[in-house]
């Protein structure tokens, strides 16, 4: 879809207020299924923005950047996914072939931000050793210039030229193909889940794990009632283990 | 002018650390940068006249910090307090007790944060948004409302006014959160699993015979293409030579391939 400067514009500024809230009072701004219905509604269409969002949410459910390690950007994937398949015949198609790559090249720039802001560490040290607190406060202020650019300059460019390149894609693509790519979007959710299950002690709660595959799959209940079957279950797991706690240092003051 | 923080100063400070903790992040110190600047204040009004103390908290707060943020809420809360009882002598005190903590808090904090937001709350949201819905996603940013707004404000609370006794006290609470809200989460993944991996099968002739692969699937148990591609991938996850990259690329090799054989077919 053919972009006014004034989206671009909004885009951009969004991608880069939205990662600082990412970092700090996480409201949600950087969330995937919000910055894709954000993008839905400055392009007109808000429904896909909603399914572009949960479809590339569902690659990435549970994944932080624990550690401070870099990881696939999807939220910057739903935004230009969105702008880009707006309006497009077959915008499902869209999802997993513009939007993995997409996540997957702009790691890059997170990283840059994350070595970039060194330069102010070492200017803030200098300023630590003389005392001057409104210097390393400035110097930790800076550190926003190179995250927010990491998340807008990508997005920026990226609106500019890309709509020329889906354009061209979605020519020279074949249909065998394109099939296989809508085929992708929907098994995909399966890496999600599995990078999910490989961080849970899953081994441990092999039992919950059934639970919730049978109520859905045989009894069709909905994911909001599972949650509130595995809240019975966490419920009863917290007071079980807090109850032996409480036995076992009760037994301790008995000896003494 | 007094040593202790009022009310209103201890909520400046919190908001000062939700705020700074990470927007200088780098790789050298991490959140350490984040950290000196949230204690700004606190050492200015505790050291403002003890040039030799004042020397000594800015190079302890400069050190390497990185914890999950809103249990570093919890640590800054502690450090706070620490040094506001007991005065300079107390800052290698709290340094000691803040790079103990960020290790375990950090494991705690994104088990249980993590978990509670991106699993629970994700997966509502993921489920209800393919349905074109939006009360899955306004209800995760209600969660992030009341995390911001109450809870970790209540976290920071709890650090200041337990101190150093809150590690004894809430170590074995948090183990036993970390279980229980590792167990919801399990289990809300094993819902995801049926209810949003679509496999598809086709069929195939043989002879003058059509096997429907899908019939004969569902024959078995309802979502096995779902249950059998998770298990392949949580396998295939186990070696060492993939990681979750990699692991895109073979799902999307393995549509592509089915779709071309129709093994595998949207619908």
């Amino acid at each position: 879809m053919e972009l006014q400067f004034w989206q671009v514009l909004l885009l951009t500024v969004w991608s880069g207020v939205a990662m600082l809230d990412a970092l700090s009072f996480n409201i949600g701004m950087n969330g995937i299924i919000q910055t894709g219905i954000f993008t839905g509604l400055v392009v007109g269409d808000v429904n896909l923005g909603l399914v572009v969002g949960g479809t590339l949410q569902s690659y990435a459910l549970g994944i932080g950047t624990y550690g401070g390690a870099s990881i696939p950007n999807w939220t910057t994937a739903a935004m230009l996914v969105t702008a880009l398949a707006g309006g497009m015949e077959n915008a499902d198609t869209y999802i997993t072939l513009v939007g993995v790559p997409i996540a997957a090249l702009t790691i890059q720039f997170d990283v840059m931000a994350r070595f970039a802001n060194t330069a102010f560490q070492h200017r803030a040290d200098a300023y630590a050793l003389k005392g001057d607190f409104k210097k390393i406060e400035l110097m930790n202020w800076l550190g926003t210039i190179p995250w927010s650019m990491s998340r807008a300059l990508p997005v920026f460019f990226a609106l500019l030229i890309g709509p020329e390149l889906v354009e061209g894609l979605s020519k020279a693509i074949p249909a065998q193909l394109v099939d296989g790519f809508r085929i992708a979007g929907r098994i995909l959710p399966a890496v999600g889940f599995t990078i999910l299950l490989r961080y849970l002690p899953t081994t441990r709660n092999v039992q919950y794990l059934l639970i919730g595959f049978v109520l859905a799959a045989y009894l069709s209940i909905p994911i909001l009632g599972i949650s509130l079957v595995g809240l019975a279950a966490a419920v009863m797991i917290f007071k079980k283990r807090t109850e032996e706690v409480a036995v076992v240092s009760g037994g301790d003051e008995y000896d003494e | 002018m007094s040593n202790t923080f009022t009310k209103r100063e201890l909520r400046a400070l919190n908001f000062r650390w939700m705020w700074h903790s990470q927007i200088g992040w780098n790789y050298e110190r991490m959140q350490g940068l984040g950290y000196l600047t949230t204690m700004l204040p606190v050492m200015k009004k505790l050291y403002a006249d003890k040039p030799e103390a004042m020397k000594h908290a800015l190079y302890s707060h400069s050190q390497f910090f990185n914890t999950q943020p809103a249990m570093g809420d919890i640590i800054v809360g502690m450090n706070i307090a620490i040094e506001e009882a007991g005065g300079e002598n107390a800052i290698d005190t709290a340094t000691a007790v803040k790079t103990s903590l960020m290790g375990p808090f950090a494991g705690i904090g994104d088990t249980i944060f993590g978990m509670i937001g991106g699993t629970v709350f994700g997966s509502i949201a993921v489920s209800t948004a393919a349905e074109g819905n939006f009360f899955g996603i306004g209800l995760w940013t209600l969660w992030n409302l009341f995390v911001l707004f109450l809870l970790r404000p209540k976290m920071f609370d709890l650090g200041y006014s337990q101190g150093i006794k809150l590690v004894t006290t809430m170590a074995h609470q948090l183990k036993a959160l970390t279980e229980a809200a590792s167990a919801l989460g399990v289990m809300v993944v094993g819902g995801m699993v049926a209810t949003m991996v679509n496999v598809q099968f086709g069929s195939a002739k043989v002879a003058a015979n059509v096997f429907d692969f899908q019939v004969l699937a569902d024959k078995i148990m309802p979502k096995l293409g779902a249950a059998a591609l998770v298990g392949l991938c949580y396998w295939l996850l186990g070696k060492k030579s993939m990681n979750s990259n990699k692991l895109i690329i073979v799902v999307i090799l393995i549509a592509i391939v089915g779709a071309y054989t129709k093994f595998l077919i949207f619908k």
